[in-house]
């Protein structure tokens, strides 16, 4: 395992009387994509921010490249990360002096500023912008300019918060690539949050699941969306089918079923299942139901079926038998790891 | 009615020919006005710029106090900065009273609330991210506040020429620190107050065409930094 | 960088406008000399010319700031003035009395006179100034349509004069005069904002002679006119004396020294005594030296032994 570079320690942060991140510990390690979804004022953005230091901790600890993070380190800190908002910022100068700007508050001389923006504003193959007025800009320019502004002072880190949400899908493409790109070629540690979940999984090694002020999980993309530890994470990846249970004695019973499940497991949990890892067959298998409803989204079908609980299925409009239809008694199966058991929060 | 036309007609053969007396007395105005703003502005920028940028207990009543500084009452900044340069006050020995300078310092202490209150808000004004990218790209505070003053100038130079209308215009202070002396200390304000008390209607009609004058020019000036400044935002 | 250009424009043209502004130049820089005086001599303009005069002749700016004859005294009890030009024997004695005054001698004098409307709605044209008050403050007192008395109200020279005739009049000016109804007001302003403000009303007023002359042929449609001119209370002397060093070291003596000497010289005694002439008909102070011997009643000032700079 490689080196951790962030970690907190029952990190929070309070405004007035409502505390927005309950504490919080996180590693991140060097070097990987860190992805750290959840819905909008989740506090996301709060984490972030207090990771950069923009805002003070109400309790906890940072430490960054195993260094405690305090006033009085901030700004040697600092001085290797960068963070990029979701709103575009860019000052009343030209690109070229935008692109600068972090280069020249580290004193570093005239010539070979313009030099780095020169090569930086090359690569991003926006040459010919040097000159311009950066408020002459389009949105995905301007986000790349801003981005290229943060690349050019050279971090360690990198914190993005929301960096595509203002941007159409074509922009955020460039811009997801300058990810990549950043993460490959320099081994840049990023941590970035994004509510696009497509996002996430398509940039990130790890994902930590932020939900109303707590990271709840933290795991590969794999875990995350295959393995949530609760309701709450199944509920926010995509989990359709979620039943309160209870577990004794190695079972776990809901709605009348019974599964198996380790030993160890006491009291109420929660059951949840993915609707498209549900098999919808006419062999008979020891779960039977009545189709409640079907209807058409998009590519595939959705098709709810009472039990004595009420499950989602979802199949492929493709392999989906047109035969079926409302009142029909059908069976139900899947495959055991697709089955989780978790908190019932 | 026969009075206020004749005092029009000897107003503008005042203006036309230049009558030194009066050009003495306008230039004088501007001049000390115009000292006034710059240096309030040299103080009140910085000072404005602070206030925003640092976060610290009673910060919400340190601009508040501010902005209801914007109204204090000139006679009352006449009588504190004359008790100040009195001879027999404790600035008495710097031999200020009945000087320009006197004059300069009542109006630097009349509009510098007004430019640090105007700057305040010229920079919430900004996206709360602009100041954010600027620490984020790690600028020490007082490069940051530059960056941040500088985006927002436009604002920022209205409320200084807008402080330069509100020191030109004042009477009160001057009156009392300057002491309306001839060929000294006697400004358009002062000047039009004492012609209005001898009679003298046409100088007073003279002198409050100009300082009308140079408040029209003073509210161009603000509604073209004003222009700029939208236009530069929808850019 | 057109932008920036634009948007500075305004300060820049500012700044130009200081620096031409900045520069009186003169061959050799002239020293400075604090007059405290009072508005009814100031508003007359005499002391605009005297200021040119001056400058020219003998190199000295002097400084003129015009105040009531109270604010006057106080400024240069605060060290605030080298020489008071002022006309308030009583005032004056106090002031000489505290050990801030030296040097007094007598300038000039006019008289005080009674102005109302021509109309005279209380009937007291030509009576004697304690008469003519009395039966303006009955009329007033009672109510009558039309009388009113208009007071500077602001301790000046003038004010303390018009108090002194209510006073001889045998009435108390705190408890019997001031607040005693809509007829007495007072403008705690200037002689001529004062004057302006009776010419409005159409209200009595006690003014002195220059500055009622100058306001009137400034306003010449002003319902203004002297009704009363005449009596011993209402003679207007004007002294002139410099801030004692011993109060107050730096003041400058030795200017204020020359400046009353030049005041009680014949050629300063004949500038006084020339102004207005030609504007008014009529000169607007009657210099000292036309006296024969000041120093005896009513005036009781020395107006021609040259002063001398006093020894510590």
């Amino acid at each position: 395992m490689s080196e951790t570079v962030i970690e907190t320690a029952g990190l929070s942060k309070t405004y007035g009387t409502k505390e927005v991140l309950h504490p919080t510990s996180l590693s991140v390690r060097k070097g990987e994509i860190l992805a750290v979804i959840g819905p909008s004022g989740a506090g996301k953005s709060t984490l972030l921010r207090l990771l950069d230091g923009l805002e003070k901790p109400s309790s906890g600890e940072i430490r960054i490249f195993g260094e405690p993070f305090t006033r009085k380190t901030r700004r040697k800190i600092r001085a290797r990360l960068g963070i990029l908002f979701q709103k575009t910022v860019l000052f009343d100068r030209s690109v070229e002096d935008n692109i600068a700007l972090g280069l020249s508050y580290r004193r570093i001389p005239r010539a070979e500023r313009k030099l780095r923006a020169k090569e930086t504003l090359e690569k991003l193959g926006m040459a010919e912008y040097a000159g311009r007025s950066a408020r002459t800009l389009s949105g995905g320019e301007g986000q790349r300019v801003s981005f290229a502004r943060i690349l050019v002072t050279r971090p360690e880190i990198l914190f993005l918060d929301e960096p595509t949400a203002n941007l159409d899908p074509l922009a955020s493409k460039d811009v997801e690539s300058m990810i990549l790109a950043e993460n490959a070629e320099n081994g840049t540690t990023i941590v970035i949050n994004t509510h696009d979940q497509m996002q996430a999984q398509r940039l990130a090694d790890r994902v930590s699941v932020i939900l109303d002020g707590s990271v709840v999980q933290t795991g590969t993309p794999d875990e995350i969306w295959y393995h949530p530890v609760n309701a709450s994470v199944a509920r926010f990846v995509g989990f359709q089918n979620i039943f309160d249970a209870s577990a004794a004695d190695g079972t776990v019973s809901f709605g009348g079923l019974c599964v198996a499940a380790p030993a160890s497991l006491h009291g109420d949990v929660s059951v949840m299942i993915r609707a498209e890892d549900i098999v919808l067959t006419k062999t008979q298998t020891n779960i039977s139901g009545i189709i409640r409803s079907l209807s058409r989204r998009g590519a595939f079908v959705e098709i709810s079926v009472e039990t004595g609980v009420e499950f989602f299925i979802r199949i492929p409009f493709k392999e989906y038998d047109s035969s079926l239809s409302v009142g029909d008694t059908v069976f139900l199966t899947w495959n055991n790891d697709a089955l989780v058991i978790g908190g019932n929060q | 009615m026969g009075e206020i036309i004749d005092g029009f007609i000897g107003a503008l053969q005042l203006i036309v020919t230049l009558d030194p007396e009066v050009m003495d007395i306008a230039l004088r105005s501007i001049q000390v006005s115009t000292a006034a703003t710059l240096i309030a502005a040299l103080i009140a920028i910085p000072l404005g710029a602070l206030i925003y940028f640092y976060d610290f207990p009673g910060k919400r009543g340190v601009i508040n106090v501010v902005q209801t500084l914007y109204a204090l009452p000139t006679v009352i900044v006449g009588l504190v900065v004359y008790l100040m340069i009195s001879h027999s006050g404790p600035l008495g020995f710097l031999d200020l009273l009945y000087t320009t300078k006197a004059m300069t310092i009542a109006q630097v202490i009349l509009v510098s609330p007004l430019i640090i209150g105007f700057t305040i808000s010229a920079l919430t004004g900004l996206d709360r991210d602009m100041k954010n990218t600027v620490l984020g790209l790690n600028a020490p505070a007082h490069r940051a506040m530059l960056t941040l003053v500088r985006e927002a100038k436009f604002a920022i130079l209205s409320a200084v020429v807008l402080a330069f209308g509100r020191a030109i215009a004042e009477v009160g202070a001057v009156m009392m620190v300057g002491g309306n002396i001839r060929h000294f200390t006697r400004t358009l304000t002062t000047a039009i107050s004492l012609n209005t008390s001898m009679g003298e209607f046409s100088v007073s009609i003279a002198l409050g065409i100009i300082l009308l004058g140079i408040a029209l020019i003073v509210n161009l000036g603000v509604n073209i930094l004003q222009y700029r400044g939208t236009r530069v935002k929808d850019e | 960088m057109k932008k920036v250009t634009v948007a500075l424009s305004v300060l820049v043209v500012l700044f130009a406008v200081v620096f031409t502004a900045g520069c009186i130049t003169d061959d050799s820089e002239p020293t400075e000399l604090l007059v405290a005086t009072t508005t009814s001599l100031f508003d007359t303009g005499l002391l605009d010319a005297v200021q040119d005069y001056y400058l020219e002749e003998y190199n000295v700016n002097l400084l003129f700031t015009a105040q009531g004859t109270g604010k006057a005294i106080a400024s240069a009890k605060n060290g605030d003035a080298d020489v008071l030009l002022v006309h308030s024997p009583s005032q004056e004695a106090a002031f000489i009395e505290e050990g801030y005054g030296v040097n007094h001698r007598g300038i000039a004098y006019n008289y005080f006179v009674l102005v109302g409307p021509a109309a005279d709605p209380a009937g007291v044209k030509g009576m004697a100034p304690e008469a003519g008050f009395e039966k303006i403050r009955e009329l007033g007192t009672a109510g009558t349509d039309g009388v009113l008395f208009v007071s500077r109200g602001d301790a000046s020279g003038t004010h303390t004069a018009e108090q002194k005739i209510w006073k001889s009049a045998g009435f108390d000016y705190a408890t019997e005069v001031q607040g005693t109804g809509n007829w007495y007001k007072e403008t705690g302003a200037g002689m001529g904002d004062s004057l302006t403000t009776a010419g409005e009303l159409g209200g009595y007023i006690f003014s002195d002679e220059a500055t009622f002359l100058k306001y009137k042929s400034n306003n010449p449609d002003s319902p203004l006119e002297v009704v009363i001119a005449e009596g011993d209370s209402l003679l207007n002397r004007y002294t002139v004396m410099s801030i004692s060093p011993a109060k107050f070291p730096e003041t400058n003596i030795e200017d204020a020294t020359d400046f009353t000497n030049w005041l009680i010289s014949e050629e300063g005694q004949n500038f006084i005594g020339a102004y207005g002439t030609e504007e008014y008909g009529k000169p607007l102070f009657t210099p000292m030296n036309t006296i024969a011997d000041s120093t005896k009643a009513p005036f009781n000032i020395d107006s021609t032994t040259p002063v001398a700079v006093p020894t510590a």
